[in-house]
């Protein structure tokens, strides 16, 4: 049992004295709680939050999570200054991470960069598709983030600090809002069928959060979810007649104990097992999507199908009412270029580039992109000079993200880093920044939405410690 | 106290960084210290702390190093800094020189006073406020004390004293204990409770059938000395110790980097618990194992010191991903060392003493300055700077001199096989040679002399005739080993065979030794400073070892050791003074902390439900006087756990039913909802371990064999994880305990991860118990409870010879719940049985079985509510 559970006001005669009990109580009255509202001016505070704060924007969101470290200057944000200085040595030393950048001396982009669409927006040629969606999106080129190994960052990208054992994004707004549709998960995420990608589990764990705030793995082939089909063939009679015999054992057993509620969710889990092969089958069907549909995935192209289907899901998820869909291109890290920037940018964006624009189009023509917060990141950038001659290293003072929907702007470049691209600079974002955007948009106050762990309240964004801060110029 | 530092609080927000700023030369955290950072730290303050210079601060800049001061405020010839940076010898070698500017930045900082806004000082108000009086009044910083045994109305229901301090309790609010569970329901719980397994029938029928007085105790007693109770209760303190099979942090599914010999800890720890060593030994052994007796030295290690050394295994479990070059630096090292404080201090102390690596604890007289003295206490076996690397830091079940001498003696046999293999070679060359010889001149001459090219050159380097040569006549020309094997001479055989036994009797005297995780001390003790903000980058003042004060006499103060330069002795003995603090009779927390733990593994939640929390934001206990009592029975006999356990299983408050009647249900639910005054006994779902191992023990095909290195598990690409059945060592491993399997972060056996079995980042001081969906599914749908399903029925069938279905169903009860079916149950359970078989007669998919319905109704009955909790 967390402590959570125990509820905030009143108390039976015989509850021991509880933290928040002897705060109420007055004698040692000035703790935590009143020393946060008066500092943070935060009045109201939720611990298991079910209904949202505010009034919400968005109900769900799709993160395109483009791990391995994508290139803020080959991609999204030009800088003169490097083809200007091209071979050049830097002044600053930067920060290296793996050996290779060690002569310290800038690389020019192999990519050109063209005006997109009628904001228009600079960005790179090799991503036509986010450049036709340009219009419908906010790229945010001042992101910074705390550690330059992909671990490290994706667990902050992911929990909002570098270490692991905190919940994920994903568990947190499945606990902050829980789920619209009873025989879905609430958090799913469809990575690659061939592998996971590099930290796994660790992006969708729910930390010390209770466990059904986890993501749960969809397959995009083959069965949905593990074990949603009886590893040894049963047919529909048989299990009917299985599950009709446990579930009056159950009750049988229940009986004697008519006060455990976790005695009746447990029967009913086995209802909602059942329920759920069908409900994930049919959401997962995308034989009934029309060919126009399918086209606009890229499903008619073995280079773009497998993202294509990914993404195709996702709408379909949250269409359904699934609160938090994460979708991962190739296993491993798929942007991590530390040599041959142009082949390898090339080869991944001709995978995920037009779906990525796909599932924008897709969702702005069903209407569903106002009520779902699409972000397409990775978890930190590429430095400004080169290693290995034609790679760049891990950089975690400056990367881009793109985000749309959800009553973010449209059509809209928020921030620069500095001349070359080596540090965030102007409007800077930080992650714990953009989890707090992300959640008000949601209609949740980040420093309310909170769970008591170890003895401390804890919070995704944990404000007192990062600073973090709604960043209202991202929003519409 | 609170109020003191929430003042403090406002007095650190409103002085803002200007206040200490001077009039001339620039600052050292403003310009200076970015550059130190970039150009220095590697080797004098982040990873290293080379010729002893650390360049952190500016105290410590100006104490420097063995060459002497580094900087001397308005000298440039003086500062010692300016001086290798002008010169060029600083940063060696190829590293990046600063710039002119960077350099003239420092030499105007040196030259402007070389200025700081942090100055040497002592520990301030912030860091260390000073305890007072009302801070040593909180329940847990006062030692336990044995309270008389209260009275209560309820006398015969008091079978040990801690039924009094819970029924006086009970008898407070107008409630009482329930009736006694039944005897079937007893016999299971405590087999489940205590061993972790279901009881067998027999094991049931056994202790139904003892009708004497005292048959309770006797299986009490049976219990705690099976060998099984050291696997479960083991499997606990593992949890706690934050226990893992393999180094770093685990994150990627498919890369299992084991590390080699932590199994022997779990062995250690299994051992212990079996042999109810008693606990403050077990303690001290954990944390000071190699400050116990001098092994380095050692010509060889004795049993026990060899056991010593293991134990400390207990200090190696935090994520500690420093072997891999990019990840050994100082953050990724600081976090090692901060968690293994915080392990420590949430297993042994019960206090969130980590809240106070960055200020003064909020709610807790726990200050800043006690978290860093703690920390000294162990930084020398996890010194920041003079770093040994994850998958390096080890040692060897053979002493360091043993081992020199094992591999001397391993050499000169190598060196002497190595001169045999070599002459039974030569000899078999000479053979091969002579034979192919023959071979060779069986070809027709005109080819003769080619083709003997042509196979001589390499396979890819051959031009087209040589390629079709050596592909249709080379294969005439193979002498196998076989061949050369047949046609040694009388003399060429004996000295193969001679040199052949002798490598074989060689082999056998070959000595060994394998790997051991240790905390060890690896060099003098470094000085240990306090972090300004918890930042190892701004160090503050330094601190001395020692143990947090509030939890201290203050009369009595305890004396960590803290060898200064110039003594060498071979380790600090800090860890081992702090142990024997950790132990001592009065110590206010240690025996409160652990009996709290067992009575949350009986009944769900502790007499304090924040087990790793005991302080101001944590719970009070429920039953204070009984705690108390509890853990000075422990303290007061020796320290013996099983002791403990018995006065638990012998209550009344634990024999009682989990169920009441409805009318006393809702009566008592609205007196006490929470169940804290323990009017019924808590139902309990099994933890992960337990759902598997009873899985397989009622499927008849658990394997009991104990310890050893872990069973090798693999994670799928459909995202399930399982046992690796192609790497086993023996095909029973499949089946062993799950506390066996090896033991990941992040990655579980599926049928564990949905059971809640918990990711370790750190470690795990409560389990969740959910109940979500994935759960069902696993059990329905999963091949591992099909499968053992199946088994289980296979087994109901062999045990019932030439019983009709109604001794089948009442033997697959009795092997799942412990117990007969109900006529309503029978009847239910024949009904699914003739409707499986209609529904499968006719059908030719048996899918290989001979019984489908019987194994469904197996499968289901692991499927029941009643399987999954302790009655």
């Amino acid at each position: 049992m967390s402590l959570h559970t125990i509820p905030a006001t009143g108390m039976s005669p015989v509850l021991p004295m509880s933290r928040r009990r002897m705060l109420q109580l007055g004698s040692l009255g000035f703790g935590s709680l009143a020393l946060k509202s008066l500092l943070a001016g935060s009045t109201a505070r939720a611990t298991a939050a079910q209904t949202p704060h505010a009034r919400p924007r968005a109900k769900s969101v799709i993160l395109m999570m483009q791990n391995g470290g994508p290139s803020q200057m080959d991609l999204f944000e030009r800088k003169p200054a490097l083809e200007k200085f091209d071979g050049k040595q830097h002044s600053i030393k930067v920060e290296m991470f793996q050996p290779g950048s060690e002569q310290n001396k800038l690389m020019n982009t192999p990519f050109r960069f063209r005006h997109y669409g009628a904001s228009g927006i600079e960005l790179s040629e090799v991503i036509p598709g986010i450049g036709s969606v340009i219009d419908d999106m906010t790229v945010v080129r001042s992101m910074h983030t705390g550690h330059n190994n992909h671990t490290e960052a994706l667990v902050m990208f992911m929990t909002g600090k570098i270490f692991q054992d905190r919940p994920a994004l994903g568990a947190w707004i499945s606990y902050g809002l829980g789920t619209e549709n009873n025989s879905l998960p609430g958090y799913v995420v469809l990575r690659d069928p061939s592998g996971y990608n590099t930290s796994g589990t660790l992006t969708w764990t729910n930390g010390w959060l209770p466990a059904q705030h986890r993501g749960t793995e969809f397959s995009s082939s083959g069965t949905p979810v593990l074990n949603l089909k009886s590893s040894i063939p049963v047919s529909a009679t048989e299990q009917r007649n299985n599950l009709d015999f446990l579930s009056k054992l159950n009750r049988i057993h229940q009986r004697r104990l008519p006060g455990e509620s976790e005695l009746e969710a447990r029967i009913q889990n086995y209802e909602l097992a059942a329920r759920m092969q069908l409900a994930a089958a049919d959401v997962l069907d995308i034989s009934k999507e029309t060919a126009a549909t399918g086209k606009l995935y890229g499903l008619d192209n073995k280079t773009t199908e497998p993202y294509g289907r990914r993404c195709l899901m996702a709408r379909k998820l949250v269409e359904a009412g699934v609160r938090f869909v994460q979708i991962h291109p190739k296993p491993f890290q798929p942007w991590d270029s530390h040599s041959g920037t142009r082949q390898n940018l090339g080869s991944i964006c001709a995978n995920c580039d037009l779906p990525t624009a796909g599932l924008i189009t897709d969702l702005k023509q069903r209407g569903l992109l106002d009520e779902t917060i699409v972000i397409w990141s990775g978890e930190f950038g590429r430095l400004p000079v080169s290693q290995n001659g034609t790679g760049r290293d891990h950089n975690r003072n400056a990367f881009s993200l793109l985000v749309a929907g959800g009553g973010f702007k449209a059509g809209y470049a928020h921030g620069a880093s500095d001349e070359v691209g080596y540090a965030a600079a102007v409007d800077k974002v930080s992650v714990a920044d953009f989890h707090a955007t992300v959640l008000q948009q949601l209609g949740m106050d980040h420093e309310s939405l909170v769970y008591e762990h170890a003895g401390r309240e804890e919070t995704l964004t944990d404000p007192s410690l990062t600073g973090a801060r709604v960043i209202s110029g991202l929003l519409a | 106290m609170m109020v003191r530092w929430l003042l403090l609080f406002f007095v650190i927000l409103s002085s803002g960084p200007s206040s200490a700023v001077a009039a001339d030369g620039p600052l050292f955290e403003d310009r200076v210290y970015g550059l130190l950072k970039t150009y220095c730290w590697k080797c004098h303050g982040g990873e290293g702390r080379q010729a002893g210079l650390d360049l952190r601060s500016l105290p410590l800049i100006k104490r420097g190093g063995k060459h002497g001061p580094a900087v001397v405020a308005g000298s440039l010839e003086k500062s010692l800094l300016v001086q290798k940076l002008v010169g060029g010898q600083m940063p060696p070698g190829k590293e990046l020189k600063p710039t002119a500017a960077h350099i003239e930045t420092i030499k105007a900082w040196v030259v402007g006073g070389a200025r700081a806004r942090y100055v040497a000082r002592d520990l301030d108000d912030a860091e260390e406020p000073a305890l007072e009086e009302s801070d040593r009044q909180w329940w847990a910083y006062r030692p336990p004390v044995r309270a008389d045994l209260p009275a209560v109305a309820a006398s015969s229901r008091v079978a040990t004293p801690v039924d009094t301090f819970v029924l006086s309790r009970l008898e407070a609010a107008g409630l009482d204990l329930a009736a006694e569970a039944s005897r079937t329901a007893l016999v299971r719980r405590a087999h489940l409770d205590v061993l972790g397994l279901p009881p067998d029938p027999e094991e049931v029928d056994r202790f139904l059938a003892d009708r004497r007085a005292g048959a309770w105790s006797r299986l009490v007693d049976r219990l705690l000395a099976d060998p099984r109770y050291g696997e479960r209760w083991g499997r606990y303190w593992l949890d706690v110790a934050g226990y893992v099979d393999i180094i770093g942090s685990d994150n990627d599914a498919g890369g299992i980097k084991l590390a080699p010999g932590v199994w022997r800890y779990r062995d250690y720890v299994v051992r212990s618990y079996n042999a109810d060593k008693p606990f403050d030994e077990f303690l001290v052994e954990q944390v000071a194992g190699d400050e116990l007796a001098e092994w380095r030295d050692a010509d060889r290690l004795a049993p026990e010191q060899l056991e010593q050394l293991v134990a400390t295994g207990f200090l190696r479990h935090a994520r500690d991903s420093t072997s891999s070059p990019e990840l050994n630096t100082a953050d990724i090292r600081h976090q090692v060392l901060y968690e293994t404080l915080q392990t420590v201090s949430t297993s042994l102390l019960g206090l969130t003493v980590h809240c106070a690596q960055c200020h003064s604890h909020k709610f807790d007289p726990i200050s800043q300055a006690d978290y860093y003295r703690l920390a000294a206490i162990f930084t020398p076996s996890l010194d920041v700077q003079n770093w040994i690397q994850a998958d390096q830091r080890h040692l060897h079940t053979v002493s360091p001199s043993h081992k020199i001498r094992i591999d001397k003696h391993n050499g000169r046999i190598d060196a002497r096989v190595g001169e045999l293999k070599k002459r039974a070679a030569a000899v078999r060359a000479n053979v091969s040679k002579r034979l192919k010889a023959v071979k060779l001149a069986a070809l027709p001459e005109p080819v003769r002399a080619d083709t003997d090219a042509a196979v001589g050159v390499p396979k890819d380097k051959r031009n087209p005739v040589q390629a079709y040569l050596a592909l249709k006549l080379g294969p005439l020309l193979v002498v196998s080993p076989d061949e050369v094997n047949r046609n040694l001479a009388a003399a060429e055989r004996m000295t193969v065979t001679t040199a052949e036994s002798e490598i074989a009797r060689l082999n056998s005297t070959r000595q060994s030794y394998e790997t051991i995780r240790v905390a060890w001390e690896t060099g003098p003790p470094a000085p240990t400073y306090l972090y300004r903000r918890g930042d190892y980058t701004t160090p503050g003042p330094e601190v001395k070892p020692g143990v947090p004060l509030i939890l201290d006499p203050p009369d009595r103060p305890t004396v960590i050791p803290s060898s200064g330069p110039g003594q060498k002795p071979a380790s600090s003995g800090r860890r081992l003074a702090f142990a024997r603090w950790l132990t001592r009779a009065d110590h206010p927390v240690t025996a409160r902390v652990i009996v709290n733990r067992m009575w949350m593994r009986y009944f769900g939640t502790g007499l304090v439900s924040t087990p790793a929390n005991f302080g101001l934001s944590g719970t009070e206990p429920t039953h204070p006087k009984l705690l108390d009592w509890l853990a000075r029975e422990l303290v007061d006999n020796g320290w013996s756990l099983k002791r403990v356990h018995r006065q638990v299983l012998l209550s009344s408050t634990y024999r009682q039913s989990t169920s009441r009647s409805a009318a006393e249900w809702n009566r008592a639910k609205t007196i006490d909802p929470a169940n804290h005054l323990l009017w019924h006994r808590p139902l309990k779902r099994l933890e992960s371990e337990a759902v598997r191992d009873s899985v397989l023990a009622v499927s008849g095909q658990v394997d009991l064999l104990q310890g050893g290195p872990a069973v090798p598990i693999k994670a799928n690409s459909d995202s399930s994880v399982v046992i690796d059945s192609s790497k086993l060592a023996r095909p029973g491993d499949v089946n062993r305990r799950s506390l066996y399997l090896t033991c990941r972060r992040n990655y579980h056996p599926t049928e564990l991860s949905v059971f809640d079995q918990p990711t370790v980042a750190n470690n795990c001081t409560r389990r969740d118990s959910s109940a979500v969906v994935l759960q069902s599914l696993v059990m329905l749908n999963g091949s591992f409870a099909m499968n053992r399903a199946r088994l289980f029925a296979a087994r109901v069938r062999s045990e019932t010879p030439g019983g009709d279905q109604a001794a089948r169903i009442d033997r697959a009860f009795r092997l799942s719940l412990s117990r007969p079916p109900s006529e309503e149950e029978q009847g239910l359970a024949i009904e699914l049985l003739r409707r499986q078989a209609v529904e499968l007669s006719g059908t030719k998919n048996t899918n290989g079985s001979t019984d489908r319905p019987l194994e469904h109704l197996c499968h289901m009955l692991l499927n029941t509510s009643e399987f999954l909790y302790v009655p």
